[in-house]
């Protein structure tokens, strides 16, 4: 816990926007921002046509926040560890997550709410001097369009992504420049707007470590979200002329967050004084209170809420929100955005289909979702992928989703082939080809190195199987054989790795065998 | 040079220069080139042993202990290179001290020569350190600027006009690193412009050169360094201890060279100077035991390689080569190679540049039967191995006998 005596300067619930992004829709999530709108998201009154196209992610808000009381704890005893000044601080922590765990929400938690309670709660019974923490939020992705900018929160925009996918350096340093002087602003040092980004550089670890120095009692907390899938080229820039100053001061603590392959910095202080924590799916209790929160913050009235939306609620015991619970567990994962997205379009699809309150929990009981839900939801995970590329990843993703133990590149030409229906020949499928689609995915994010092997993000591997289960079950069993039949080959062709292919084919025989109502054989 | 074929197996027309083939298997260059640690340039990302690194870097004298060829000046470089990582933040000075080019007279230098010595080391390390961070000058007063210029002066080789002219010339810092302090081949020089005005800047700060004790002289060297220009503390990085002579034996009549510094390391240390000597292990006892003996508080460290943590620098060299896409040559290998890098140390003693030299060797024969197939195979694990061993062979059988 967060040692007593520590005071927040905490961020105004006045918010401002303070950067104006021209083409914040192309990239940033799209639609309304607001997750009670239920009714007019998912159902197309007039016919009662299930439609997510929509829909929108949920704006962040405290009130909804569940869970991630361990990593809160941890980022809540670095803070004490720091101002205890003891010897062994951890000075960097890293939360790492799969596409829709939470990063983004526990980043925002963290800035507005649970680093300044956590410390306002400690305060009675410590020993330990009086702090102020001056939080910062810096979002190397922009905003969701209704998300209501706060204090000391700098999004990177758009309009940036753009610039520096393109690899132009000067608008690296133009935005570093811009953000340095920012953050200068806001602890009232460096008063030099015209400087370059090397002077600010220099001047800022300069005058914040005399500031420092100067005010023993203020802590700085640096939170940064969605660095791993930041450019690599900018993340340098970031480092050297941001991050490694800030980490090599006394009482700084930054806290990052990050999907997909991660990044190697240079700094020591941000490789030595480390913490890196996996962040995990919901449990059902978890995903239970989740869905609840979120049904009951749609029957609160806000004025753009439908009578329907409070039906909903207050028609749901807590019974069959578990049981809507565990159904979304069993399509998604338990991965909270997923946990958001398929309840809402569940419920609204039993709704648009029996919309009398009565029956509504026996029909959330029965009803199984519909594919086009389980697609809309796949597109929206899927939305990180730059349009261009869509389409070929998708088939990819598709092929390699039944892959839950990972693959390696020798092994895509036949997942491939089997999805198309052919065989694996030809320059489409040689292992140069292969590499290209596989840069593809990391370079996405969504598609990652880990024990060996890549794995695919889990969450979107997780929808994407069941998916295509439920749509192409055909097609869903013969990717499984063929991943029988090939690890089994290979166990017998290389004895030096038999024990590795055959856990594998051990596997995919187990996922047919409990594929009830279908007979198992294999070439 | 490696001829390619194309996807249908037919000889391509042009060949490739060995970085595009490596762009080819997805690695931003070739991790394994560089046996000589000063010489490469990504070095500091690539540091496994986290615990020596901390160790190194910390305010405390310290002893790390290494077998040759052990890593003992690639973690020197590595500390060089990341304590000059930002532009101007709260890092460590690290002053490199090599002790084998120090001119022989038979006996080890005395307190004076030392002093002189790390005098000039420092001078040379600032003035290259400065030129690739000048920002890091501009802002001290005008007083620590004249300060500076008189230390740079007196310590300086030679004369640092001449110096300030090679800067204005070449154009970029790199240009001071071969003459001045190899290991300060740093990233991110400043614009010309910016260099231009860092040459003025030292160039107008008078002509003279500061005088007086040598003590008095490098301790304001480092009350500056640490005052006025804004670095935590500065490391002694003590090396080439065991280059003083040339067989094994001999060296270890190279220990007392070291007494004479740790003299003076309790004094060093109340203001903000450490320590850090990097010896082999056969220098070990001679130079504890007399710390022991003088009762000298200094923390050792020693940097042991095993197969495992072998394993990890060779991965984490894929890691930095491929931009995390990959940690192992597994990504590149056919189904019949797994743990490739395993499979690879397991055969050979575990000391870090025979894996390297080896890995690269593999990986060189993939290159040049790339028209059998795209990936690493057992063959050329195989063949890497054997190559070693037969190399280790010869080379035992060259030595002369004793």
């Amino acid at each position: 816990m967060l040692s007593p005596g520590i005071t927040i300067t905490q961020p105004s619930a006045v918010y401002r926007c303070h950067r104006v992004d021209k083409n914040q829709h192309s990239l940033a999530w799209q639609g309304t921002g607001s997750m009670s709108r239920i009714s007019s998201m998912f159902v197309d009154q007039g016919n009662g046509r299930i439609s997510m196209t929509q829909t929108d992610p949920p704006v962040y808000r405290a009130d909804l926040f569940v869970n991630r009381e361990k990593e809160i704890e941890t980022v809540t005893k670095a803070l004490e560890n720091i101002a205890r000044g003891d010897a062994e601080q951890v000075r960097t922590i890293v939360f790492r997550g799969e596409r829709g765990l939470g990063k983004s929400w526990l980043a925002l938690h963290l800035h507005r709410s649970a680093i300044h309670r956590s410390a306002i709660k400690e305060k009675a019974s410590t020993r330990i001097p009086d702090y102020r923490i001056v939080s910062f939020l810096i979002s190397l992705t922009p905003p969701p369009k209704e998300l209501q900018v706060g204090e000391r929160e700098w999004y990177i925009t758009s309009n940036d992504i753009s610039q520096i996918e393109s690899g132009d350096e000067r608008h690296y340093e133009h935005l570093l420049q811009e953000l340095l002087a920012w953050i200068a602003k806001q602890l009232d040092i460096v008063r030099s707007p015209y400087a370059s980004l090397r002077d600010l550089s220099a001047w800022l670890a300069q005058d914040l470590r005399k500031k420092l120095e100067s005010e023993q009692d203020l802590i700085i907390c640096l939170i940064l979200d969605s660095v791993f899938e930041a450019n690599r080229g900018f993340l340098d820039y970031l480092e050297r002329y941001l991050l490694a100053a800030f980490a090599a001061l006394p009482r700084v603590l930054i806290i990052m967050t990050g999907r997909g392959r991660p990044y190697l910095w240079k700094s020591p202080y941000l490789r030595l004084e480390r913490e890196d924590q996996s962040l995990n799916p919901f449990s059902l209790e978890q995903v239970t209170k989740q869905i609840k929160k979120s049904l009951q913050k749609s029957s609160q009235g806000s004025p753009q809420e439908s009578p329907q939306d409070t039906l909903i609620a207050a028609n749901l015991s807590d019974e069959a929100i578990e049981q809507l619970a565990k159904k979304v567990i069993n399509l998604g994962g338990g991965y909270p955005l997923t946990n958001e997205l398929l309840a809402r379009a569940f419920v609204h699809q039993v709704l648009g289909r029996s919309p009398k309150s009565d029956d509504l929990e026996q029909a959330i009981n029965s009803a199984t979702i519909d594919d086009k839900v389980l697609e809309d939801v796949a597109s929206r995970l899927l939305e990180v992928i730059p349009a261009q590329w869509r389409d070929k990843l998708r088939e990819v993703l598709n092929a390699l989703c039944v892959l839950k133990d990972g693959f390696r590149e020798h092994e895509m030409p036949y997942f491939l082939a089997e999805l198309r229906n052919t065989k694996p020949e030809g320059p489409e499928y040689t292992i140069k080809a292969m590499r290209g689609l596989r840069d593809l995915l990391l370079e996405t994010n969504l598609g990652r190195w880990q024990d060996a092997r890549y794995v695919l993000d889990e969450a979107v591997r997780t929808v994407l199987e069941q998916l295509l289960k439920s749509q192409k079950r055909e097609v869903w069993r013969r990717l499984h054989e063929r991943a029988v039949n090939l690890y089994e080959d290979w166990a017998k062709r290389y004895p030096n790795s038999r024990q590795y292919f055959e856990q594998r084919a051990e596997y995919h025989r187990r996922v047919l065998a409990e594929d009830v109502g279908h007979s198992v054989s294999f070439a | 040079m490696v001829t390619l074929v194309n996807d249908n197996g037919e000889p391509e027309k042009h060949t490739l220069e060995s970085a595009d083939w490596f762009r080819r298997i997805g690695l931003r260059f070739d991790p394994y080139v560089h046996l000589e640690a000063s010489s490469d340039p990504h070095l500091s990302e690539y540091t496994v042993d986290l615990e020596i690194f901390r160790v190194a870097l910390e305010n405390k004298p310290t002893i790390i202990i290494a077998p040759p060829g052990g890593g003992k000046t690639a973690m020197r470089v590595a500390v060089t290179r990341t304590s000059w990582f930002d532009i101007g933040g709260s890092y460590p000075f690290p002053l490199p001290y090599n002790l084998g080019i120090v001119p022989l007279t038979g006996k080890p230098p005395t307190a004076r020569e030392h002093l002189h010595l790390l005098l000039e080391a420092g001078a040379c390390a600032l003035l290259t350190g400065l030129a690739f961070r000048p920002e890091r000058l501009f802002r001290v007063s005008s007083t620590d600027i004249r300060t500076i210029t008189t230390i740079l002066r007196a310590g300086l080789p030679g004369p640092l006009d001449y110096y300030l002219a090679i800067l204005r010339e070449i154009g970029t810092p790199a240009g001071l690193t071969p003459l001045l302090e190899r290991t300060y081949a740093l990233t991110a020089p400043p614009p010309p412009d910016v260099l231009d005005r860092f040459c003025n800047t030292l160039a107008t700060s008078g002509t003279d050169a500061m005088r007086g004790r040598m003590e008095e002289v490098f301790q304001t060297f480092v009350e500056v360094v640490t005052d006025a220009l804004g670095f935590s503390h500065v490391l002694l990085l003590i090396d080439g201890l065991d280059a003083i002579y040339e067989n094994q034996e001999d060296s270890q009549h190279a220990a007392p060279w070291a007494f004479e510094l740790f003299d003076r390391s309790e004094t060093w240390a109340k203001s903000k100077t450490f320590i850090k000597l990097f010896i082999p292990d056969s220098l070990e006892s001679a130079i504890t035991e007399y710390l022991h003996h003088h009762a000298i508080s200094t923390q050792i460290a020693r940097i042991i390689w095993n197969h495992d943590l072998l394993v990890s620098m060779l991965r984490k060299r894929i890691s930095v080569a491929s931009e995390e896409r990959f940690e192992s040559l597994d990504a590149i290998s056919t189904p019949a190679l797994t743990n490739v890098e395993q499979q690879i140390v397991k055969n050979l003693p575990p000391l870090p540049r025979i894996a390297l030299q080896v890995t690269r060797k593999a990986i060189l024969h993939y290159a040049a039967r790339l028209n059998d197939g795209w990936q690493l195979d057992e063959e050329d694990i195989r063949y890497a191995i054997a190559w070693y061993h037969h190399y280790a062979t010869q080379r035992s059988l060259s030595l002369p006998s004793r």
